[in-house]
């Protein structure tokens, strides 16, 4: 599904903060991505998600080489992925429901084909009754919320989350976190880049650790590990 | 067909992506309000160019005239009249010919020397009002040689020297307005990629969010059209409006002088169907000026993006 071979990233010339960076993550895998605050977690989801090219190495998404495919498929590969942004990034002088309901526009599905099921999605988050709110009258829980509804909206076959539970409480927390255990167990891999110890020791997965530029892979401590996961792992680095 | 033309102006049922207010301010509704005023007047001046120099040349263009001088005493003889009218008659392409009375001739100079009549002891020339079947039927050369050798002191005045010059200060100002035409589209794509551009920057946030949630450049960029179109077609018609009025007001001012008849012939031709259809075509021209150049810059944009 996605895999990393030697990846560098420098910004401009200055050091190069990621480093070798090579791992695969396979179809119904979760993985939490740590590391200190500035350790490269965000430059790392957004080589993922296309969101930067790579200085060296080489990419594979849903079984293209991102270097070779051509800037005009990239959309379609970007379709297939739901990203949660550290900043929400909603847009402000839509709905929750309108923001919500953008990937789905996006894929060129009429409105009346996905409005209950953005009611249903935004009532299971906890926002049923804030469907018709603009972002600016919204906390930042609820902004956080209506971003992780845009993000598993669509069903994607990998969901990207940056800091998805940093601006909730521990019972919102816990149940976003089941939001995306639930979405893993029905097939979308998920990856979940965190710095809250409490918020990984919640489930038992492989933890993606960056540390001074390089990817290091933590078992979990019960050692009951998605084989999926472990399997795609030791693959790339066998 | 219609599916791809909604796609092309970015049409959707939804709520726009792009906020309607602060993605472009009052100020570019303003700059494309007279934008569009301009185009209206310059299209408005290449119309009634055109039609006043069609009217005053078909007016005199299927005619000649004849001019028998007098004699250096005494007045035109009246035998020369009658030979020049009888060969005008037998000639080729003449309809009719009509020698101007005395009461014609003074009607002619009556603007410049009032109507005190003419002075009897004044020796005026005759002058014959030539119709002719078709311009090139006749040719004037020959009708001159004609007329030279039967009856001495006669000019044929074909008209073609003032219609030559009349069509080239036609054709200079036509010219002009065309350019000036030019011109006010010219600025109004700049104005539009500027704004576009600016547009661009300002809503980098959401654009980014469309562009990394999967959007072709496609809808992107329809987004835009979208909000460009609109812009078109506000500032288009408001142009058109305040055109409209100001036509109106040149129209009825100069038509109530007392001069109405000689200054109100182009204001007159100016409010004629052509024209008003003509500048309806202005704020259709403004929107697919607004929406095209919106919808390419956009496009550009984006391709530069990772």
């Amino acid at each position: 599904m996605l895999s990393f071979e030697n990846v560098g990233l420098r910004y401009d010339i200055g050091p190069e903060i990621l480093r070798d960076i090579s791992f695969a993550l396979e179809p119904g895998t979760f993985h939490f991505l740590t590391g200190r605050s500035g350790a490269g977690k965000t430059s790392l989801l957004r080589l993922m998600f296309l969101g930067l090219k790579p200085t060296r190495g080489s990419i594979r998404l849903f079984g293209h080489d991102v270097a070779t495919l051509p800037p005009r498929d990239w959309p379609s590969l970007r379709r297939r992925m739901g990203v949660v942004f550290q900043d929400f990034r909603l847009i402000d002088h839509l709905t929750a429901f309108e923001n919500v309901a953008l990937p789905l526009r996006i894929a060129g599905q009429a409105s009346g084909d996905y409005e209950d099921d953005v009611r249903e999605l935004l009532t299971w988050v906890g926002l049923g009754d804030r469907i018709d709110a603009t972002p600016d009258s919204l906390s930042g829980g609820e902004k956080q919320r209506v971003a992780i509804a845009r993000a598993v909206v669509a069903k994607p076959d990998l969901l990207l989350a940056d800091e998805p539970t940093g601006n909730v409480d521990a019972e919102i927390g816990r149940r976003l976190l089941y939001l995306f255990a639930e979405l893993n167990r029905l097939g979308t891999s998920v990856v979940i880049a965190t710095h809250d110890r409490s918020l990984v020791e919640l489930i038992d997965a492989p933890e993606l650790r960056l540390e001074m530029g390089h990817l290091v892979r933590l078992e979990p401590p019960s050692g009951r590990l998605n084989q999926a996961a472990r399997t795609a792992f030791n693959s790339v680095e066998s | 067909m219609l599916r791809r033309a909604l796609i092309l102006v970015g049409h959707s049922n939804a709520a726009p992506i792009l906020p309607r207010q602060g993605t472009t301010g009052t100020a570019l509704v303003i700059v494309m309000t007279i934008m569009s005023f301009l185009a209206c007047l310059a299209v408005w001046a290449t119309i009634s160019i055109a039609g006043a120099t069609h009217t005053w040349t078909s007016s005199i263009s299927n005619t000649i005239t004849v001019e028998i001088k007098p004699p250096e005493t005494g007045d035109v003889d009246p035998q020369n009249v009658k030979t020049a009218l009888e060969i005008l008659e037998q000639t080729k392409g003449v309809a009719s010919a009509h020698a101007l009375d005395a009461k014609d001739t003074a009607a002619l100079i009556e603007p410049w020397l009032g109507s005190v009549g003419l002075d009897a002891a004044l020796p005026f020339p005759v002058l014959i009002d030539v119709k002719l079947t078709a311009r090139h039927d006749i040719d004037v050369p020959a009708l001159t040689a004609a007329l030279a050798k039967a009856v001495p002191g006669t000019v044929v005045d074909d008209h073609t020297r003032w219609t030559n010059r009349l069509l080239a200060v036609s054709r200079s100002l036509t010219l002009i307005s065309l350019t000036v035409l030019g011109l006010v589209l010219l600025a109004a794509t700049a104005i539009i990629v500027f704004a576009t551009r600016a547009g661009l920057m300002a809503h980098g946030g959401i654009v980014e969010i469309l562009h990394l949630s999967g959007a072709q450049s496609d809808f992107i960029a329809g987004e835009f059209a979208r909000h460009f179109l609109r812009l078109g077609v506000r500032a288009g018609a408001m142009g058109l409006a305040a055109a409209l009025a100001t036509l109106l007001l040149v129209y009825f001012a100069t038509f109530s002088a007392d001069e109405a008849e000689a200054i109100s012939l182009v204001p007159r031709l100016a409010l004629s169907p052509l024209s008003l259809f003509s500048l309806l075509l202005v704020p259709a021209g403004a929107a697919l000026i607004s929406t095209l150049t919106a919808r390419l810059t956009v496009e550009r944009t984006l391709e530069q993006m990772p």
